[in-house]
């Protein structure tokens, strides 16, 4: 029985590969959704200061939580404070 | 030994004193450009050479471009510092923020809104953060009838341009600014639109009894 569900379903296998990824993607979003959420806005403000922290050491995932939250959540937001680590690195070691 | 300059320069300048320069006329602020111009040549290409190699025929005038409207905009923005950081950090913070959005748009100019909800791509996936696991036989009809029940409820509870964004940003993972760029809108007007959708879809799971983890779970089965 199993097996004639299997065949049956095959030929659709790889899009519903697609669409399970795209809503895992979604439900761990759903997950990660906070009722107060910093915008990217608020988070552009506060990046200098916490990759500046984050150079320095400091536990700034406690400190600044809703910055590291906002990252985890917005792409477009981490990789602007990945290469914003990238330049302090590099200016540290250079 | 330009490094070495720029590294003395750097030092010798404080937050105060490179607001005092840059606020100047004459000589004094034409010193305080030339050296920030400097400083961005030199540390751009370690910012952004992963999104664009630095063996590309145009990563020299990409820098340079991104470097002079960071400058023109730091001119425009520099009241708006507050010293929280060093001014080299904020500084920076424009730069990269200058740099990737010319990236991505790039990168995706020649993809069409509609194409972005469907999920092709002009490169490789953008975002495999969140990739479910391969599913097993036993587990397929469950993870079928949650996609479906997830689907149905997208177009239940979110606005048409809501569906339209959600597709393209959260499930596909196309970038913020691409997306804002084809609606006339902007990152910030975008991310607080989608996060409205994800507190509705949320509210709607849990009126049906039902939580992300435990639809999740389906998925790590």
């Amino acid at each position: 029985m199993i097996k004639r569900i299997i065949n049956w379903l095959m030929p659709k296998k790889k899009k519903m590969e697609e669409n399970a990824a795209m809503t895992a993607n979604l439900l761990k979003m759903l997950e990660m959704t906070k009722e107060d959420e910093h915008s990217c806005a608020d988070v552009y403000e506060l990046l200098d200061q916490f990759a500046e922290l984050k150079t320095r050491g400091a536990n700034v995932e406690e400190m600044m939580p809703k910055v590291k939250h906002h990252l985890d959540m917005c792409k477009d937001c981490f990789e602007e404070y990945e290469a914003l680590l990238a330049a302090l690195e590099f200016e540290a070691t250079s | 030994m330009e490094y070495a300059i720029i590294s003395v320069m750097q030092n010798t300048r404080d937050n105060e004193t490179w607001l005092e320069d840059l606020r100047a006329e004459g000589a004094k602020k034409e010193a305080a450009l030339e050296d920030l111009h400097k400083i961005l040549m030199r540390i751009l290409p370690a910012a952004l050479s992963r999104w664009l190699p630095s063996s590309s025929s145009h990563f020299e005038t990409f820098i340079e471009d991104t470097a002079q409207e960071t400058i023109l905009r730091v001119i425009d923005k520099l009241d708006s510092f507050e010293g929280r950081s060093k001014f080299t950090t904020w500084v920076y913070k424009i730069g990269v923020n200058i740099g990737l959005g010319q990236l991505r748009l790039k990168k995706w100019k020649e993809t069409s809104l509609d194409k972005l909800e469907e999920g092709n791509e002009p490169d490789e996936m953008p975002s495999e953060r969140f990739a479910a696991d391969e599913p097993n036989p036993e587990s397929m009809l469950e993870r079928k009838n949650v996609i479906e029940m997830v689907q149905n409820v997208m177009k239940e509870e979110l606005t048409p341009r809501q569906h339209q964004v959600m597709m393209a940003v959260a499930v596909q993972g196309t970038p913020l600014d691409v997306v804002a760029e084809r609606l006339g809108s902007n990152r910030n007007a975008l991310y607080k639109l989608i996060h409205d959708a994800r507190l509705r879809l949320k509210r709607r799971l849990e009126r049906e009894g039902l939580s992300p983890t435990e639809l999740l779970a389906v998925f790590s089965e």
